[in-house]
């Protein structure tokens, strides 16, 4: 005579792989039926709901997040990232930028005649008596100023105060941005001679100044949304020098770290699109282009990234995966947008979508097309079931804008910040136990209470 | 074959495991590639929305990284320990909210070709269940959620938690009985 509980688990097993029904399991076990009854209809109605599941774009923004966290804990430095998302953002910015104006202050107080002005001009924008000053004051500093990360930093800081700059004539006078976009030009064009000139540069600074780079593109996509249409072609071509300058960061970065340099692409793939999608939404086709224009370009850069990392011998099976994640997440979000975009800007993504890669010798691992080259995406874009589909696995079911299947959660775009929501801050002591379903203490591997463990020799990672 | 495979598995696993513990990011990775929907999942059941399931699940595997020096390959397995984790985040959760509200929250779980009437009595049914199920002890608790919820076999159950398949049915059966003198008893649960 078999026991209860394993007449219970073998009908729960059979009746959810659909090998016997309820009332057959019941019929077969009548004896017990009575007891077998209410216990297998409690546990059919809490069968598995595939619902519960997060959402591509969250797993992937959480994995660059981690992996951020990891690379600055390891590099010795303070988590910046992992502060910005704790609600602490711009902290490092602030402080940076702050150190260096300080410094200016210091160096132009030493010169008795220029303190006062110096001072007077530091708030000037383009176009004030004073304001020639401040550019002076600057000038000295840079020359003032050696080695190159010590450099790169210094013309970040200072791009970042042209686009103060460019944010308070927006204001009132966005006819005169155009010497301060000029002046964000030439500090980021400066930079990108330093990082593409100096192979001693670190991979933790190459990855700063690529978020810093991602940062600035968030900060000029707020300025653009804040003012006119006529004013806008000016101030996009700051964004271009943002992500001249972040593919050039990038670029030096995969020779060495090339799935942290594939994570900060797509983290930056993934904001064009939700940025594309914010401008569809209040039918403002053209920023939504040019979004779309700077998503394709990524695409294209990830293929760059892979040829880097097989010409330095990395194994390109995480990129791939990756890549192949980020692709199943944005394959979502333009679903969305079908259909609301001009045909050429579609043609452009299915480009993006289906071209292979151009690697002699080489089989696979076009970020952008997936495993199979037959299956190229075709009208309208492909929505894959499950998470690692390859987009070109589903083919062809006609979808109608509005009928896709809930978009990723988009996080906010706010001036000057990376993207995302804030998180919450990394380190906190462990939690006690208590509760409800407390769970008992147990030997080995309690990961939060110090002390635990065997002893917990806190080996390995350092 | 299959024993093969999955002992290549567990032992890929383990590597995974080792990279981790000595500091390799890239293994931690794909130990989060692997384990994040079961995490998800396993929050998004205790807090019933997605917002706060996001934020914690996240905090989990931070800690995770900061205490994976500490794991033990010969205690439970990496996801129970993760899940050890999630429960103990879910309970500071709670405990930092002052009440317990959240035995109330609804749970999307809404079939989209369902009619209004099904769809009503789907999520009152889930919501009693639920109710029961996070007042059962923890390893009953932990057992249910982990066969039912989570999508694991017995198998994967019992060598999760260190036990036999024997001690899981045993379990199961306990837990199932002990919430239907719960949903009877009703008093519990409104």
């Amino acid at each position: 005579m078999k026991r209860t509980e394993d007449i219970l688990a073998k009908c729960i097993e059979d009746i959810k792989a659909d090998k016997t029904t309820l009332e057959d399991c019941l019929a077969e076990y009548s004896a017990r039926r009575q007891e077998l009854e209410p216990l297998l209809r409690i546990a059919l109605i809490i069968r598995e709901s595939p619902r519960y599941k997060p959402t591509n774009d969250f797993r992937i923004r959480t994995r660059v997040r981690l992996m951020d966290y990891i690379h600055e804990e390891q590099s010795g430095k303070k988590p910046w990232r992992a502060v910005l998302y704790s609600g602490v953002r711009h902290s490092w910015r602030r402080a940076w930028f702050k150190a260096v104006m300080i410094s200016v202050t210091v160096l132009v107080a030493l010169s008795a005649s220029g303190a006062g002005a110096a001072y007077a001009a530091k708030d000037s924008l383009p176009g004030e008596a004073l304001y020639p000053v401040k550019t002076v004051t600057e000038q000295v500093r840079r020359t003032l100023t050696f080695g190159d990360m010590a450099r790169i930093e210094l013309e970040l800081a200072l791009a970042g105060t042209r686009l103060e700059e460019v944010q308070a004539l927006t204001q009132e006078n966005a006819d005169r941005t155009g010497q301060a976009i000029e002046g964000y030009e030439n500090s980021i064009s400066l930079a990108i001679d330093k990082v593409k000139n100096n192979r001693e540069i670190s991979t933790h600074e190459l990855e700063m100044i690529a978020m810093e780079a991602l940062g600035h593109i968030y900060w000029i996509d707020a300025i653009v949304d804040s003012i006119v249409m006529r004013e806008r072609e000016t101030i996009r071509q700051a964004t271009e020098a943002a992500f001249t300058l972040q593919l050039q960061a990038l670029r030096i970065l995969s020779e060495e770290e090339p799935v942290r340099a594939t994570e900060i692409n797509i983290e930056t793939m993934q904001s064009r699109l939700n940025r594309t999608n914010s401008a569809v939404d209040r039918g403002d086709i053209l920023e939504a282009e040019a979004a779309i224009r700077h998503y394709v370009q990524l695409r294209e850069f990830s293929v760059e990234i892979i040829q880097i990392a097989r010409a330095y011998n990395h194994d390109i099976t995480v990129i791939d995966t990756l890549n192949e994640q980020a692709a199943s997440a944005q394959l979502e979000t333009i679903n969305k947008m079908y259909g609301k975009l001009p045909d050429e800007t579609m043609s452009s993504l299915k480009k993006a979508f289906g071209q292979p890669e151009q690697v002699p010798g080489k089989e696979t691992t076009n970020p952008t097309q997936g495993k199979s080259e037959n299956n190229a995406l075709k009208e309208p874009f492909s929505q894959p079931e499950e998470q690692g589909n390859q987009p070109e696995e589903l083919g062809n079911q006609p979808e109608e804008p509005g009928n896709q299947p809930e978009g990723p959660n988009t996080p906010p775009e706010q001036p000057g910040m990376p993207p995302g929501e804030p998180g919450t801050p990394p380190g906190e002591p462990g939690a006690p136990p208590g509760g409800p379903g407390t769970p008992p203490e147990e030997a080995g591997n309690q990961p939060e209470e110090p002390g635990n463990g065997n002893g917990g020799s806190g080996s390995g990672k350092k | 074959m299959q024993e093969d495979k999955n002992s290549e598995s567990v032992a890929k696993h383990d590597l995974l495991i080792d990279g981790a513990i000595n500091g390799n990011a890239a293994d931690f990775g794909r130990l989060y590639d692997l384990h994040v929907e079961r995490v998800y999942r396993h929050i998004y059941y205790r807090v019933g929305n997605n917002k706060d399931a996001e934020d914690l699940t996240q905090q989990v595997f931070l800690r995770a990284w900061k205490a994976i020096g500490r794991y033990r390959k010969t205690g439970s397995s990496f996801l129970t320990w993760l899940l050890r984790i999630s429960h103990n985040l879910v309970v500071d959760f709670y405990r930092s909210k002052r009440d317990i509200a959240y035995l109330d929250s609804e749970l999307d779980l809404k079939d989209p070709d369902a009619s209004p009437e099904k769809i009503a009595e789907e999520n009152y049914d889930q919501l009693q269940i639920r109710k029961v199920i996070l007042q059962l002890p923890y390893e009953q608790q932990q057992v249910i959620l982990m066969s039912f919820i989570e999508g694991f076999t017995y198998s994967e159950v019992a060598a999760s938690l260190g036990k036999s398949e024997g001690n899981i049915r045993v379990i199961v059966h306990r837990a199932l009985k002990k919430m239907r003198q719960m949903l009877e008893a009703g008093k519990n649960l409104d």
